[in-house]
């Protein structure tokens, strides 16, 4: 017995537009503080306005999201008291708009308390919409938030199923200026999510589908959306509906250490997400393969069967990509840290990795020797050979 | 083969527990011990609850309690026999056990998302006992 769990979505050109059509008396918008700063969010308040929403923006949520955001976010719930929470920008404002939600919904709870193994019941109070910005975090369509306990802190990972959007509204609109290093990077968390989420011990043939969709649209279209200097808005779309349906894939299936590498490392160096786990993506397929060798054969269709052969012809295919977006593929490329700085942590990184729910569903169980062997290997670039 | 729910077949899970060398890299720095409630279905008539204590990753103590509510543990982890019957022959996945219900868990859940691997590895061992469902 196992569960798909989707929100709502609506996708294309001028999907912006529906939030007008959601019966609605106070919004609360939260965003990416230099989304706020911009006035990205006005798109979505002269919509609300049409629905006769009163708005408050919350637009403080910095990169990697802090706990003490989410309490500000939870205060400023509270007192306003929304029947719709909107998360608008990208990984972060999204996750944001889940942990406030959850704690606006719950004011019994702390943060700790959202773990996917006890009944939350919300959607009492208000309707959750996720707007992402970027193509890449899939935030938009999974039950997942990452909050980070504290400057330098642990990455928490927490998940509910209750946690999943009414609605996500994929608009173009919205990722069609990003620069193209947060087109890489965002785009490498995406294939990241899929290829994990294929690998998992818990993939099953809903979540197959999408990601295996998505690992197609992200081979054939990110690269254009990276390297042109005008990129066609289908390019765009494409990309967007793949991150959307990368989330769903990883969302009912899990990642797996190639995200737990990833969440040490950023939180530990402070890296950005995408840059970390598109690094970590190569080694936990090669670490992998021997395991997932039947469920890594599913990409056959779209990236050859040549290619799914083994796990260093899949992790090349890989490494080639990246090469093509210009994303880094050992730790000195991607963390701008000396040898002496990575040892002296090294312990740190293996402890997280070690700690991370990521694992869970893996298609190996690392044991910690394992972990700083990957690690290890990330470094210097060598291949995973055990 | 060993019963399951017996005092032989918890001793005997102790016993591999402490040998397993997996668990042990898992689990090193995990405190706090836990009562396995086996709760009545099919031929099982009246709840049965074990007992483990697992410190460090090793098992300091391990027995059948007379009646569950004999001792109390950090934490709980509760469903019907035949669940356990399913967790023991590795058809249900102990976290998405609790996850689909099947399971139940009590207990400090910011603490214990830490060590999911330790939990693995401990059905897996529990998985290697010969064991019999009556
Ligand atoms: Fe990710």
């Amino acid at each position: 017995m196992w569960f798909f769990t989707s929100p709502k979505i609506v996708f294309g050109s001028g999907a912006v537009e529906f939030l007008a059509s959601l019966p609605t008396k106070k919004a609360m918008i939260v965003c990416d503080r230099f989304l706020a700063e911009r006035g990205t969010h006005q798109v979505i308040v002269e919509q609300l306005a049409k629905a006769g929403a009163k708005v408050e923006v919350f637009g403080q949520v910095e990169p990697e999201p802090h706990i003490a955001t989410v309490e500000a976010g939870v205060k400023l719930a509270r007192s306003f008291e929304p029947d719709m929470i909107v998360g608008l920008g990208g990984g972060s404002a999204m996750d944001m708009a889940k942990a406030i939600y959850a704690l606006y919904e719950r004011p019994d709870l702390t943060i700790y308390d959202i773990t996917p193994i006890v009944e939350l019941n919300l959607h009492q109070k208000a309707r959750l919409i996720q707007v992402p910005t970027t193509s890449g975090t899939g935030s938009e369509t999974t039950w997942a938030t990452i909050i980070t306990e504290g400057e330098g802190g642990r990455k928490l990972e927490l998940a509910h199923r209750d946690l999943v959007a009414d609605w996500a509204v994929l608009d173009p609109m919205f990722p069609s200026s990003m620069p193209p290093k947060l087109t890489a990077d965002t785009g490498a968390d995406a294939l990241a999510h899929s290829i994990e989420s294929i690998s998992s011990e818990w993939a099953n043939p809903f979540s197959d589908a999408m990601g295996v969709k998505a690992v197609d649209t992200i081979f054939r279209y990110l690269p254009k959306a990276v390297k042109g200097d005008h990129v066609p808005p289908e390019v765009r779309e494409e990309l967007h509906l793949a991150a959307a349906m990368a989330g769903l894939s990883f969302g009912n299936a899990q990642v797996g250490v190639g995200h737990a590498l990833g969440h040490a490392l950023g939180s530990v160096f402070k890296v950005p997400h995408g840059r970390t786990v598109g690094l970590f993506l190569p080694y936990h397929i090669e670490y992998n393969f021997s395991a997932a060798r039947e469920k890594l054969g599913r990409l056959a269709p779209v990236l050859g069967d040549s290619t799914v052969r083994n796990g260093r012809d899949l992790a090349g295919k890989v490494r080639a990509l990246w090469d093509q977006i210009g994303m880094a593929k050992t730790i000195p490329e991607c963390a701008k840290i000396t040898e002496k700085e990575f040892e002296e942590k090294l312990p740190l990184l293996v402890e997280r990795a070690d700690s991370s729910t990521c694992v869970v569903s893996n298609p190996r169980i690392p044991s910690s020797q394992e972990l700083e062997r990957i690690f290890r290997a990330a470094w210097s670039g060598a291949p995973i050979d055990f | 083969m060993v019963k399951f729910p017996s005092q032989e077949w918890i001793e005997q899970f102790k016993e591999k527990v402490n040998q397993n060398a997996a668990y042990e890299d898992a689990a090193k720095s995990w405190e706090g011990d836990f009562i396995f409630l086996v709760e009545p279905d099919g031929a099982l008539t009246a709840p049965v609850a074990l007992y483990m204590d697992l410190f460090h990753g090793k098992c300091r103590d391990a027995k059948m309690l007379a009646t569950p509510d004999e001792k109390s543990a950090a934490y709980t982890y509760q469903g019907p026999y035949s669940n356990w019957k399913k967790l023991i022959n590795k058809e249900i996945d102990p976290i998405q056990g609790m996850m689909t219900g099947k399971f139940k868990l009590k207990g400090n859940m910011m603490k214990i998302m830490r060590y999911t691997r330790a939990a693995k590895e401990l059905i897996n061992t529990a998985s290697t006992i010969p064991t019999e469902f009556p």
